[in-house]
């Protein structure tokens, strides 16, 4: 049976349709929820501010954030150390991400606060008096900015009320649990999970609507790990001990009812200073506006966060692309001009160790022995059956000849990114047995780049890039810097095999400081077209 | 929850209505839109689909037309008539035109075409019979692959087996279903 002809369930009956929803779910709670908080959405838009509904139409869809691949943009959360020294001390080994972003609520002086009035107001779509079908460039600056006070307000209720915990919640009503000490081996420790008693989060699906209002693609997945459902009574009473990594949510579900962490959750951003909203950016395509809001761990210090939105080129609505914040104008962060020695210098390390990862992992130059290989069969998915050979040799460099080895050679360049769980890389398959110059039947989901057979590394031939990627230029263009993040950017070309280099714009590289061993690693990179000036991946 | 309960809690607290009548029913209205739009549309389509159904639902609800009677059956309408505009949308914006000649095209039927229907729709629940007679995980594989377009590694996560057995299963399970479709009377 094909797919095609599998189409004739595209017009079943109700009693068959029935059967398949009910005997073969296939919807991850990820998509229920995405699915609800778009519903939700696309409900509310259609009230108006006199609170009375109109009809939705095709028209009013469009006003709708659809679903899109969202990136969250590069900026940083401030990492306490000293706040992870409080729960060492607490005996806790340290080591895991949520260490570093929860402390242990101070007994007696926080407890008092628990509890507090809520101090941010949930914004409201607010009516809009332009036309989501035209050019940005049409909207007044006013419109603008109206779009833009939304935007920041509701980041501000996702940082200030869900993160922050400045929302309602009953302190004499609460759950305990002991956590083990996850792979510290330590005796773990006692935490206490208060009712969220705020209306305006009766639920956890409230809070991932409020997220997907601003992410499109709902919670970004650092921020994703914070939250849990599905908790009940009967797998965890009251009093019993609970795995490690259900201690590290900040808010769960239990028996239904929404319960928040007692440990504190710290994010850089601390509210917004003013409503003073300024248009930075207007044109065709999108719109960028800049706000102030107060910063954690400063006294009254301030950024400048700035929000870029584009139309949803599906739905015609708008979508959030990118949240960036810098320091205000007169403490402007490095740039090239300033930069101190020392972060040039990782710069240009990290910059070299990524060009070496881009050209021999990425590209594929490596040394062979192509006296070993083999051929994989593959049947295409799409269009199916259709059948390739792909040839694979034997990678022989030392540092790569396995997949151990390329494992470690990609911490040593500080791609920990490119490494799945740290145990093996992206795009790295395995072939059960095949003998030397044989071919053996692969199925197409397991047909990487790179397969092992027998401990062995061999690479696809068909994906070794002809041309070795270069930097053309020694000066590398720092484009902002803080003690845990560089951004630089620096020119690239290709250079084929009678030695001529192209020139083909610039490569976007942004590094971050590990917080724990203080070691500079790969975050992402990107690059920019030189014609259209889009930044790619 | 039944429908009266959910009736009942529309009342009460709209906002956890609206929960619970997605979770009752979520499953079902993506059945729906996936059945007309596995053809046309990606996966982000049907999940717009999905949430522009609970959009008009939810509207419905609140609106004076809703007498607190069955949901299914409302429910069921409204999924249809949009998983049918989304597709008629979906089509012209690959370029095709939906002819009246179409299947989807829902114009009242003849007399001929209700009985092709109904043959068809003998034909659906013998395929359904036959592919719960391949057993677990195959019938879950069978479908998932081919109803909902998932990919073998999204499979394997459901059924806790690797995408490259996956694959082998769900080859396997074809030729059985071809088998038990051949002795059924039903050729593909």
């Amino acid at each position: 049976m094909k797919r095609n002809e599998f189409d004739i369930f595209r017009n079943s009956d109700d009693s068959v349709l029935e059967q398949i929803a009910k005997e073969y779910t296939v919807l991850t709670d990820e998509e229920k929820e995405r699915m609800f908080a778009m519903s939700e959405r696309k409900y509310n838009i259609t009230n108006n501010s006199n609170g009375t509904k109109e009809m939705f139409t095709e028209d009013s869809a469009a006003e709708v954030r659809g679903v899109e691949r969202y990136k969250r943009p590069v900026w940083s959360r401030a990492v306490s150390i000293a706040a992870a020294a409080v729960l060492i001390a607490g005996g806790v080994g340290g080591g895991a991400y949520f260490m570093h972003t929860m402390k242990k609520t101070a007994p007696g002086k926080d407890e008092a606060n628990i509890g507090t009035t809520v101090t941010t107001q949930v914004p409201t779509e607010t009516t809009t008096e332009f036309n989501l079908f035209d050019n940005f460039s049409s909207w007044s600056d006013e419109a603008c900015k109206q779009q833009g006070l939304f935007f920041t307000d509701l980041y501000s209720s996702i940082e200030m009320d869900v993160l922050r915990k400045h929302l309602k919640y009953d302190s004499n009503d609460f759950l305990t649990f002991h956590t083990d000490g996850g792979q510290s081996g330590s005796e773990g420790y006692d935490l206490k999970w208060y009712k969220v008693t705020d209306e305006r989060y009766p639920d956890m699906g409230t809070i991932i609507t409020r997220y997907s209002q601003l992410y499109n693609a709902g919670i970004p997945e650092n921020e994703a790990k914070l939250f849990d459902s599905g908790w009940t009574s009967a797998e965890y009473p009251d009093g019993c001990t609970i795995p490690y990594e259900k201690s590290c949510k900040l808010y769960m579900e239990y028996d239904g009812q929404l319960y928040v962490n007692s440990l504190d959750y710290d994010t850089y951003f601390n509210g917004w200073a003013d409503n003073d909203i300024r248009l930075i950016e207007k044109n065709d395509d999108k719109i960028v506006i800049e706000r102030t809001g107060y910063i954690n761990f400063t006294d009254g210090e301030t950024d400048n966060y700035r929000f870029e939105y584009i139309r949803n080129s599906r739905s015609g609505g708008l979508v959030v692309t990118s949240i960036t914040h810098e320091k205000k104008s007169g403490e402007q962060a490095s740039t090239n001009g300033n930069t101190d020695n020392e972060s040039l210098d990782v710069a240009k390390e990290m910059t070299e160790k990524f060009l070496t990862f881009e050209n021999k992992v990425e590209l594929g130059h490596l040394k062979l022995d192509e006296n070993d290989w083999f051929c994989i069969n593959i049947e295409e998915l799409y269009p199916e059956g259709q059948k390739r050979t792909p040839k694979y040799c034997r990678v022989t460099e030392s540092g790569y000849d396995s997949a151990e080895a390329i494992t470690s050679t990609l911490f040593e360049l500080g791609m920990y990114d490119y490494v799945r769980n740290g145990l093996s890389i992206h795009g790295l398959g395995a072939v059960d047995e095949v003998a030397n110059g044989s071919t053996v039947d692969v199925d197409f989901s397991n047909a990487f780049q790179y397969l092992t057979y027998d401990g062995k590394l061999y690479i696809c031939v068909e994906s070794i890039h002809p041309q070795e990627m270069v930097w053309t230029d020694d000066t590398i263009n720092i484009i902002k810097v803080d003690e845990n993040e560089i951004q630089t950017s620096r020119k690239y070309g290709y250079k084929d095999s009678e030695g001529i280099v192209s020139s083909d714009g610039d490569f976007y590289l942004v590094f971050k400081r590990d917080g724990e061993t203080g070691e500079w690693r790969h975050y992402t990179h990107g690059i920019k077209n030189k014609e259209t000036g889009a930044v790619n991946d | 929850m039944t429908d009266m309960e959910l009736n009942k809690l529309m009342i009460e607290s709209p906002q956890l209505a609206r929960r619970a009548l997605f979770d009752e029913y979520c499953n079902y209205v993506y059945v729906i839109a996936a059945s007309k739009l596995g053809s046309v549309g990606t996966r982000e389509d049907i999940e717009e689909c999905v949430s522009d159904i609970f959009a008009e639902i939810y509207r419905f609800c609140d609106s004076s037309s809703y007498n607190g009677g069955t949901l299914k059956g409302m429910i069921c309408t409204i999924a249809k008539r949009r998983a049918i505009d989304c597709y008629r949308r979906l089509s012209s914006g690959f370029g095709r035109t939906v002819s009246i000649d179409d299947e989807d095209f829902s114009e009242p039927a003849a007399a001929s075409r209700v009985d092709r229907e109904a043959e068809e729709n003998d034909t659906r629940r013998i395929i359904m019979e036959k592919i719960k007679e391949l057993g677990e995980p195959d019938s879950t594989i069978v479908i998932q692959q081919y109803f909902y377009n998932r990919t073998a590694r999204e499979i394997g996560e459901a059924v806790s087996m690797t995408p490259g057995a996956v694959q082998k299963r769900s080859s396997r399970a074809r030729r059985a279903l071809r088998t038990l479709l051949l002795e059924a009377g039903i050729s593909y």
